[in-house]
């Protein structure tokens, strides 16, 4: 019986919960990540600064609140990306990644299907961690706030989905033990401004910075952790991730055919 | 053979493996490079903005030391410890060292390789985000100071990795999962900032966090700040640690070797 | 001259834990080896044989000086593999695993540089004894010498742990499972390899295998291990012999003469266990039984005395045990294997 798109998503959300189930220290390390960033720019910021300083820069009236939404967008909002390649390598060491690839279906759809699971339940794990936090300092309005963050970076990701596939082939091309390529997703948060105003960058970063949908992504996050509610600005920058994610992915759909008959003839498995 | 010749052959052999497989992983250590820069930089933009700008010029040079002293202590614990059990057990390669007479620590000492070549790229990569936004620097003041102070530090990281990796080989846990102080003493522990800047309560932890020693050399040679305990405590504590620490990892390493890993075996390998 | 390998009353036990619930665990303590015995002797090759977890990986590990036993000793080329590690692994070339224990982003010839210099091997001499043992496994002739390791086939991989067994001329050779997976040509030419270490160079070869068609072929003498204890050690022939009291001769003729004429002849000029001649569609049958070991003598007497009343023969079988019977009389758990 041919596969579907779903069934292969609805395996691999099986081997996902698997995953974490058998291995509780993984889930337990993806809720306290999020606050180990916090403490270091906390931490270094308090030692070498101020928090009042850092909150008239931002224009943000809760900076442990803001920090903490900034954190887990910077754990998150690239997830995809590292993803789809992660999973393509890991599958690859273990010698699972031929028999997955033996179903019916196309290479960059497989590759799609089979990160969906991961790229919606990892951010999920990541803004729960925050929960406690927004729930202190915001009440109910703060859970309801980290539900609208964790829409606003899953709808982020889509732009990235077909650049993910891009890259998870070229990793299969190049024989090195690791994903040679995660340098990207810090490239992408570096240009976004996740912890500091874009326009303390290099004039060329901020013009690079337009075109990344992770900047929107932390645009909405800065506006809606500092102010709660959806102002014009965020709606904008809504309409900039959903016409993103309709021209990037047509954009690079041509080159996706080109990508997987390159890994089917090097055969990297 | 005569036994010295036999270890400096030995000795070439670990410089020769560690100096080709950086070489042929040359894309994944570039872009591990880069990595580590970017990451740093996302922090270092971050840190600055809650710095009044007339302090820049102080506080910069502090935040770049103390980024390069973590950066060089945590690559040598995830390069050193991880690949341990990442790549060594699961390749089989524990077994064939033993059985060429090659101790583990030799072995994985020379990770070293790799992570100051990866330094070598990210830090002054680092450098020059920083002087882009915090403008030029005066970086070092005495030089011999800060060679001893980074190679201090490089000890004691090597001790405390390979006491990581042996503890790995034991509890199936791979060693860099096993580091859980490494961003809490970073940023409690004299690494980040000047032991004198911490408040009181922290200065005791950083005090007792070995590192944390090596780190007040290396600001006291680039920016003249005074350590807390004073120079020449620093750098007798600092020598002493730096011996101490890679002593202690090789004796526990052997203990293991003989009551674990001769007695049970390496996991992973064969059926026992 | 020390025997080559010597183990005597071998034990060893391993510690596992069994979960139960979410903190309690339960210590057991499996015993891998109870007492494992042999020798080997120089210019022999020496087989062990046994099903998956019989004992045999924990055996060469502790002769590897690996693992150290929980009671017994071991001597290999006259050494103490407890007391004497690392004069028995200056001694020995061990073959632990063919696809695994090399570096992936090395060439075969990078790597055996790598681990000569580990033997404190250098310049000329080590440059020429990794040329020397890539050509003695073929790799040279395969043109795979310089090529990554990662590139290897399985065939090229078991050919390079071979020669780094080789590297530094041991005088005892262990292999585990050295064949395991190769192609019928790869697997040959090591074969060949370890037959001419042993019986030419007068190495010791301690080699073990699943492969029964391998063992009988190769090995001078083998022992059967199962569950941690050697069952029967011997020549192939002798444990042949063994656990085949009889064996059946089946001789198929014809003449102008009675049967009942040739079974007397028979009975009387043979040491039956037993006999029986029938008639078929053409000619007769012959069932012999006589006793294992006496085979080859009762059939050349078998057909001279038929021979010698005009009968001609048509075909002759002998049914004799393959060391696979052997092998399965003699371990218990024959399914997992």
């Amino acid at each position: 019986m041919p596969s579907s798109f779903f069934d292969v998503v609805a395996a691999e959300f099986y081997a996902y919960t698997r995953f974490y189930k058998n291995n509780r220290a993984m889930m337990i390390a993806a809720f306290i990540w999020p606050y180990l960033m916090v403490l270091i720019l906390l931490g270094l910021g308090y030692l070498f600064g101020s928090l009042s300083q850092y909150a008239v820069r931002m224009g943000v009236r809760n900076p442990v609140f803001f920090i903490v939404s900034a954190s887990t967008v910077a754990m998150s909002s690239t997830f995809i990306v590292d993803e789809v390649a992660n999973y393509t390598l890991y599958n690859r060491w273990n010698g699972t990644l031929s028999y997955i690839l033996l179903t019916p279906m196309r290479l960059p759809k497989q590759l799609l299907a089979a990160s969906i699971p991961s790229t919606l339940i990892s951010p999920a794990i990541s803004v729960t961690s925050a929960l406690p936090v927004a729930l202190y300092f915001e009440g109910l309005r703060g859970a309801a706030i980290i539900a609208a963050l964790y829409a606003v970076i899953v709808l982020g990701m889509i732009p990235l989905a077909g650049l993910s596939v891009l890259i998870a082939g070229l990793v299969l091309t190049v024989r090195e033990e690791t994903n040679i390529a995660n340098s990207i997703t810090p490239f992408l948060l570096l240009v976004s401004g996740v912890f500091y105003p874009v326009a303390i960058l290099p004039k060329a970063l901020q013009l690079i910075a337009i075109a990344v949908p992770v900047k929107y992504v932390v645009d909405i996050a800065r506006a809606i952790a500092s102010t709660g509610t959806f102002s014009h600005e965020v709606f904008l920058a809504i309409y900039a991730l959903t016409f993103m994610a309709f021209t990037y992915n047509a954009l690079v759909a041509p080159l996706l055919g080109a990508i997987e008959e390159k890994v089917k003839r090097y055969a990297p498995f | 053979m005569h036994r010295s010749s036999k270890s400096l052959a030995r000795l070439t052999a670990v410089i020769y493996l560690h100096s080709v497989r950086t070489w042929r992983y040359k894309y994944s250590f570039i872009n591990s490079s880069i990595n580590t820069m970017l990451w740093i930089t996302i922090f270092l933009l971050g840190v600055i903005m809650f710095v009044p700008s007339r302090e820049l010029p102080v506080v910069a040079p502090q935040v770049f030391w103390g980024i390069t002293v973590w950066n060089i202590i945590t690559y040598t614990v995830v390069y050193i410890s991880g690949w341990t059990t990442w790549f060594l057990v699961s390749m089989g390669l524990v077994e064939e060292h033993i059985l060429h007479g090659l101790d583990l620590p030799a072995l994985l000492a020379g990770r070293l390789v790799t992570v100051l070549a990866e330094s070598a790229i990210a830090v002054p990569l680092v450098y020059f985000v920083l002087r882009g936004v915090a403008g030029p620097m005066k970086l070092v003041d005495s030089v011999g100071l800060l060679f001893y102070g980074l190679a201090t530090a490089e000890a004691m990281a090597l001790g405390y990795a390979l006491i990581l990796a042996t503890l790995a080989l034991r509890l199936s846990i791979p060693g860099p999962m096993l580091d859980i102080t490494n961003f809490i003493l970073f940023v409690i522990g004299g690494i980040a900032a000047p032991v004198a800047r911490l408040p009181a309560p922290l200065r005791v932890v950083a005090i007792l966090t070995p590192y944390s020693h090596a780190a007040e050399i290396v600001r006291y040679a680039a920016t003249r700040t005074m350590p807390y305990l004073g120079l020449l405590a620093e750098v007798l504590i600092s020598g002493a640690l730096a011996i101490a620490m890679p002593a202690a990892a090789y004796i526990f390493y052997r203990f293991v070797e003989k009551h674990y890993l001769r007695r049970y075996g390496v996991r992973g390998v064969g059926r026992m | 001259m020390p025997g080559a390998i010597e183990a005597y009353g071998l034990v060893k036990r391993y510690v596992t834990w069994k979960r139960k619930g979410l903190l309690r665990r339960r210590k057991r303590s499996v015993e891998a080896l109870r007492g494992v015995s042999f020798s080997t002797q120089w210019g022999e090759v020496f087989g062990l044989l046994g099903p998956n977890g019989a004992g045999k990986t924990t055996t060469v590990k502790i002769l590897s000086t690996l693992l150290l036993p929980d009671e017994g000793s071991a001597r290999v080329a006259g050494y103490d593999v407890v007391d004497e590690a690392v004069l028995v692994r200056d001694s020995i070339g061990v073959v632990l695993s063919v696809e695994r224990g090399f570096f992936w982003k090395l060439t075969g010839r990078e790597n055996l540089r790598y681990f000569g210099m580990l033997r404190g091997l250098r310049g000329k001499e080590l440059e020429e004894r990794v040329s020397r043992v890539l050509r003695l496994v073929g790799l040279e002739e395969l043109g795979a010498a310089d090529k990554l390791y990662e590139e290897y086939s399985l065939g090229m991989k078991a050919r390079l742990a071979l020669a780094r067994a080789l590297l530094h001329d041991p005088r005892v050779l262990i292999l585990d499972e050295p064949t395991l997976g190769l192609d019928p040509v790869s697997a040959r030419r090591i074969r060949e390899l370890v037959v001419r270490l042993a019986h030419e160079e007068k190495r010791a070869v301690l080699i073990t295998t699943h492969n029964m068609f391998e063992a009988e072929m190769i090995c001078d003498r083998v022992a059967i291990i199962d569950e941690g204890v050697i069952k029967a050690i011997g020549s192939p022939r002798e444990l042949k012999a063994k656990i085949a009291h009889s064996v059946p001769i089946i001789i198929r003729f014809r003449g102008d003469k009675s049967p009942e004429i040739a079974e007397k002849a028979l009975r009387a000029g043979l040491e039956v266990l037993g006999l029986s001649v029938k008639p078929i569609e053409e000619g007769y049958v012959a069932r012999i039984l006589v006793r294992s070991g006496e085979d080859e003598e009762a059939l050349s007497r078998a057909i001279e005395i038929l021979a010698r009343l005009g009968f001609s023969i048509r075909s002759v079988e002998v049914s004799r045990p393959s060391l696979e019977d052997v092998f399965v009389a003699l371990t218990s758990r024959k399914s997992e294997a």
